[in-house]
């Protein structure tokens, strides 16, 4: 059938200006593969070891094909840390879907890591200087920091396993807590204060 | 305790168990709020598994992974560097030719001569259209003849999603819309077989955003541009995610949702990380929210902002666009004289600018003014013109807008054009380029 007149009003747009969606901007120069490698290698091994659970001997293969990945858009990259976190969690998850069939899948493999969060980059940051911080604590204090952040235990649960008081429960969570923050910005040399 | 009028650590590490503290000091003390943050921070992480993994990873980097990465880089560089005189002699022929130079010379069958070809394939997209689609088409012609024993495989699937999707947007960009949608299926397709694909999917999901607004599945439209914009984010891409975002206001704009899309307009329009035509641009399309919201002052000030800017950065087509809008204002307000000067000056720009289209809506516009104080006889001179531009224009639709421009030309000889009716007509060859087979009914 033939269309006719239009019978609603069309939006009175005509002179809204579209936008070009992609920027012919002339291209960056690319810093040093290698260096850039030497960089961020930690980082993203640690992504994609601790945070996938993917195999070492894998990730690094994995890494191989996001800096490949990295070298392909590189002259229109705006941020390199963050492009290279999010292509890890890309080639991770992609990773865990093709070996599915054959390896079983950790159990929280649908929690990893949200692709769409914002400042993904600096979280995983913290989380591997925080995890070098905390091979510097006393044993007690791991523990102690293990069981409230990473268990949710309870200062009065915590002092019953201890066998002590609430009250000094509490207080050797604050004291760890601070030694934990103390060493984690000695190693980042960045403090607030 | 209190320590030198700041709070001490204890008192901090209290407040984390707090949601949202409603602590009178911490607004007022940056220091105080920032070491909460920095507790924030690592107690955070804290909860997460991966700090508490015992297993210890390699630090040393991989020499052999250096070797093949930096290999990889020059390899790239030298076939970049060999492409350039290879594109040039291409872009230079006629398209016959351009096949014929392929068989000559198959070495110029390479990643490197599609990319850069799609460099210029961007450059030339605003300028000659037509042109830049016929590029990309060669660009895609290539890319899917590149051999996938001489690159990676990754490599070798994501130069050819790359030149599926500019092909999209070139075809887009000429009004081929089914054949740019065709085109972002392939580019998905390729992308599913490849290991990091998600943000150039999202590059073509922005393209396939743009695609559906025009094709009014606002919807669809909508929920392509957030997601992109969510991925680019995540890349750490603030340009693409503000160009994501500005699809997404065109949209709601689309859908005449005119104070939602002006907000995000207002915020590209401050965003000084953005170049000053993008800023232009959004600044344009906030006067024109404020135009249909009827705050005329804002829009006026708007428009001006655009104007001046397009005019000191050279854009003329640009410039007239803004005008037009500004024009729109003037006549909204009622300064009918005024708006009429406006929208000839309007007509005479996108005249020198070959925009038949964009021509006759802005002489539609200047019909109603005509109308409104009182000089309708004008009106048919107007169509008549109107119509002698599409004729020489030659557009695909153009044979529906000259009937449409002459039904209105005979009623003004004949003493019974309307504002209704103008306005009919205005929305009838505002809809042609997305509706070319769109036929004119005669009004009863």
């Amino acid at each position: 059938m033939l269309e006719t007149n239009p019978v609603d009003a069309a939006p009175a747009v005509s002179d809204m200006i579209p936008v070009a969606i992609e920027s012919s901007a002339a291209p960056q120069e690319g810093a040093d593969i290698g260096v850039m490698y030497a960089e961020y290698r930690d980082l993203l091994l640690h992504v994609a070891c601790r945070k996938f659970r993917v195999p070492e001997i894998d990730a690094e293969n994995l890494i191989q094909e996001v800096f490949l990945g990295y070298l392909e858009n590189q002259e229109r990259v705006e941020n390199a840390r963050p492009w290279l976190v999010a292509a890890v969690c890309n080639a991770s998850r992609a990773y865990w879907r093709s070996t599915g069939r054959t390896d079983p899948l950790p159990d929280d493999i649908l929690e990893q890591s949200d692709p769409v969060s914002h400042g993904l980059a600096d979280r995983f940051a913290v989380m591997l200087t925080l995890r070098q911080a905390l091979r510097y604590l006393q044993p007690r204090c791991r523990e102690t920091l293990y069981m409230h952040y990473y268990e949710g235990r309870s200062a009065v649960d915590i002092a019953r396993d201890m066998d002590t008081t609430t009250r000094y429960s509490e207080k050797l969570i604050h004291n760890c807590l601070k030694r934990v923050r103390e060493i984690y910005f000695s190693i980042t040399t960045v403090r607030r204060r | 305790m209190i320590i030198e009028q700041h709070y001490d650590d204890d008192v901090l590490i209290r407040l984390l168990d707090e949601p949202q503290p409603a602590d009178p000091h911490l607004p007022a003390c940056s220091s105080c709020a920032g070491v909460l943050e920095s507790y924030r921070d690592v107690t955070g992480a804290l909860q997460d598994g991966s700090v508490w993994d015992e297993r210890e990873l390699s630090q040393e980097p991989k020499p052999q992974t250096v070797t093949m990465l930096q290999g990889f880089a020059a390899a790239a560089r030298a076939e970049d560097a060999a492409a350039g005189p290879a594109v040039a002699r291409l872009l230079a022929g006629a398209p016959s030719e351009r096949i014929a130079l392929l068989e000559q010379h198959p070495e110029w069958r390479t990643a490197g001569v599609v990319r850069k070809l799609l460099d210029a394939v961007l450059k030339s997209a605003y300028v000659e259209p037509k042109v830049s689609a016929e590029w990309a088409a060669l660009a895609v012609s290539i890319a899917e003849t590149l051999s996938p024993a001489r690159y990676a495989a990754e490599q070798w699937r994501r130069t050819r999603a790359s030149a599926w999707r500019e092909l999209a947007y070139a075809l887009y960009y000429v009004g081929s819309f089914a054949e740019s949608l065709q085109a972002l299926d392939r580019a998905d397709a390729i992308l599913l077989e490849c290991t990091i694909s998600e943000y150039d999917a999202a590059r073509a999901s922005l393209v396939r955003a743009i695609v559906y607004r025009d094709l009014e599945r606002f919807q669809e439209s909508v929920l392509l541009a957030q997601r992109s914009g969510k991925t680019f984010a995540a890349f750490g891409d603030h340009t693409r995610t503000v160009f994501a975002e500005i699809v997404e206001a065109s949209v709601l704009v689309s859908l005449r949702r005119f104070n939602e899309a002006l907000v995000i307009n207002l915020r590209v329009a401050d965003d000084g990380s953005l170049d000053a035509e993008a800023r232009a641009l959004a600044a344009n399309n906030s006067a024109l929210c404020c135009r249909e919201l009827s705050r005329f002052a804002e829009a006026e000030r708007l428009y001006g902002t655009a104007i001046s800017e397009f005019e000191r950065l050279g854009l003329v087509s640009q410039v007239a666009k803004s005008r037009w809008g500004l024009a729109r204002v003037v006549a909204g307000e009622g300064r009918h004289d005024q708006a009429l000067a406006l929208f000839q000056r309007v007509c005479a720009e996108f005249e020198e600018s070959g925009m038949a289209h964009d021509r006759a809506v802005a002489s539609l516009d200047a019909s109603e003014s005509l109308l409104a104080i009182g000089r309708a006889a004008e009106v048919a001179d107007l169509c008549r013109s109107s119509i002698e531009y599409f004729r020489k224009a030659g557009l695909a639709y153009g044979e529906s807008a000259m009937t449409a421009l002459a039904y209105l030309s005979e009623g003004a000889e004949q003493g019974r054009v309307t504002p209704k009716a103008v306005r009919e007509v205005r929305t009838f060859v505002e809809k042609l380029p997305r509706n070319p087979h769109l036929l004119f009914a005669y009004p009863a």
